[in-house]
């Protein structure tokens, strides 16, 4: 079996029983049965206001009471500040560095996966809110009041997280590419970078607070938060609750440029995806065009990256934004501004269809290193063999090419489907009467073939 | 200028786009249909 490096994946050579196009051919039917479905079925509004269960007042002490958030902050805190040490004093090979791997692939894939699935499991372990929360209760302790903070600008919103989200993945997959490892980024620019944002972000939550900062603008509390409204647990009220699997999504998109964060989150994947394959041609086009004018060559190729990037953004804004105009067409809508907000959640299921098509392979084959040699010679440089495992490699022959596409079809068909159900759930809100509630639909319908359609034929030229 | 070897490459694209295009136009047909009855329907008589 061969094996073909990309940016963020190891693929190997399809056999495909049928060509990959007629499989976004098969998943645009499998949409538009299902549209058709929850039109003649699902006629009142299931997931807003869903009912919960909550659960145990033992079992919510346990895991939200304060012993279980300090140690799990504290926990936090040592892990990041452990990657920003092995960023900095490690070896310089990417691949070897406990860094890269840890923030990520094990962080920033991980913890969309299962929070998908759990809820937000990153807040207790969120290592800056751990110690914005252990300042400011130390700073009553001492002055023996709360401290003040400055009110967020409301027209703000989630914008900081939204820009945020782009510099991490710009961080990592333009300013740090180089091809043939799963993160090429300079272990060393990674330490700085995590340094810098922990600097910022706890000026951040100095200035407007902790919690008002994580919900808005701190990157990874609103991009993993994001995606933990799906899960089926959350808390309210220091209590524990069991919900119905992605109804929480539907409160989600309420602040301000909430839309922005998840189209930034769809796009950079996309962006990745694409730039091995789809765009391939046009980066080099225009980075030659760019380095014929003289510019330096490093930075020809940066800005041709990024250039395609905001592209990559303008274009999935623009598909969602050609969504929620049509929609305002049907009698009865309510403003676009109120349509641009309210349907802003269900791009959510799609924004994690995208990251499990494209890093899902990356990341079994990258937590094989994470849990292997890199656990037990963090550092990379040769002298430690911690759990014994620093001779140990990555099996990559645990998924095969044909696996990995029908998960990446699988994967993206799915997102899609629950897509369409919380735009029909939200529809059948905003047009009581059912008719036109489906009637809006369509163009939401558009939206998600258009949507599977590009992911499938970015992961077939990629894998081409 | 583009090698010939290489335009089923760059041409798949087309078949990935059919399916947008079949849902978006059967949308703006049935939209047209709507607004034609709309229309007959407010005439009097």
């Amino acid at each position: 079996m061969s094996f073909l490096p990309f940016a963020h994946a190891l693929v190997s050579r399809q056999d495909l029983p049928v060509p990959a196009w007629l499989f976004a051919w098969g998943a645009s039917i499998v949409l538009i049965v299902s549209f058709f479905a929850l039109s003649a079925g699902w006629r009142t509004p299931r997931f807003e206001q869903a009912p919960t269960r909550r659960l145990g007042a033992g079992l919510s002490r346990a895991l939200l009471g304060l012993p279980a958030q300090i140690v799990c902050g504290a926990i936090g805190v040592f892990l990041l500040g452990f990657a920003i040490y092995a960023g900095l004093e490690g070896t310089e090979a990417p691949d070897r560095n406990f860094a890269l791997t840890f923030l990520f692939v094990t962080c920033w894939l991980g913890f969309p996966f299962f929070s998908a699935i759990f809820g937000d499991i990153f807040r207790p372990f969120n290592p800056w809110r751990s110690v914005g929360r252990a300042v400011g209760a130390g700073f009553q302790a001492i002055a023996g009041q709360r401290s003040g903070h400055l009110a967020y600008p409301e027209w703000l919103g989630r914008w900081p997280a939204a820009i945020g989200l782009l510099a991490v993945v710009w961080l990592e997959v333009i300013y740090g590419a180089s091809g043939g490892v799963a993160v090429g980024l300079d272990p060393h620019a990674a330490g700085v970078a995590a340094l810098v944002y922990s600097a910022y972000t706890l000026a951040m939550m100095a200035a407007f607070g902790v919690e008002e900062w994580c919900e808005r603008g701190e990157v990874f509390s609103v991009y993993f938060g994001m995606f933990g409204r799906l899960g089926i647990f959350g808390s309210r009220d220091g209590r524990l609750e069991r919900r119905r699997p992605f109804a929480a999504a539907t409160t989600w998109a309420t602040i301000p440029g909430s839309a922005a964060v998840v189209i930034a989150s769809i796009a950079s994947t996309s962006y990745d995806g694409a730039s091995e394959g789809a765009f391939k041609d046009g980066i080099e086009q225009v980075f030659e065009w760019l380095a014929d004018t003289g510019m330096n060559l490093t930075t020809a190729l940066r800005l041709t990256d990024t250039i395609f990037m905001l592209a990559c953004f303008a274009g999935v804004g623009l598909v969602y934004l050609l969504g929620v105009r049509g929609m305002r067409t049907v009698p009865g809508a309510p403003s676009l501004a109120k349509l641009r907000t309210g349907f802003a959640h269900t791009l959510i299921p799609i924004a994690l269809a995208y990251l499990v098509a494209h890093y899902f392979s990356l990341f079994v084959f990258q937590e094989q290193a994470q849990f292997g040699y890199l656990l037990s010679d963090p550092l990379g440089n040769g002298h430690t063999d911690l759990f014994g495992t620093a001779g140990s490699g990555i099996d990559f022959r645990l998924l095969s090419a044909n696996a990995i596409w029908y998960v990446q079809v699988g994967a993206l068909v799915i997102g899609h489907v629950i897509g369409l159900m919380l735009a029909h759930d939200r529809a059948l809100v905003y047009w009581p009467e059912y008719r036109k509630a489906t009637a809006s639909q369509y163009w939401m319908l558009a939206v998600m073939v258009a949507f599977t359609c590009f992911g499938l034929y970015l992961l077939s030229v990629s894998n081409g | 200028m583009l090698p010939l070897a290489h335009v089923g490459h760059y041409a798949i694209w087309v078949l990935y786009v059919i399916p947008v295009l079949i849902v978006v136009g059967a949308i703006l047909r049935s939209a047209i249909a709507v607004r034609r009855e709309d229309r007959e329907d407010g005439k009097p008589g």
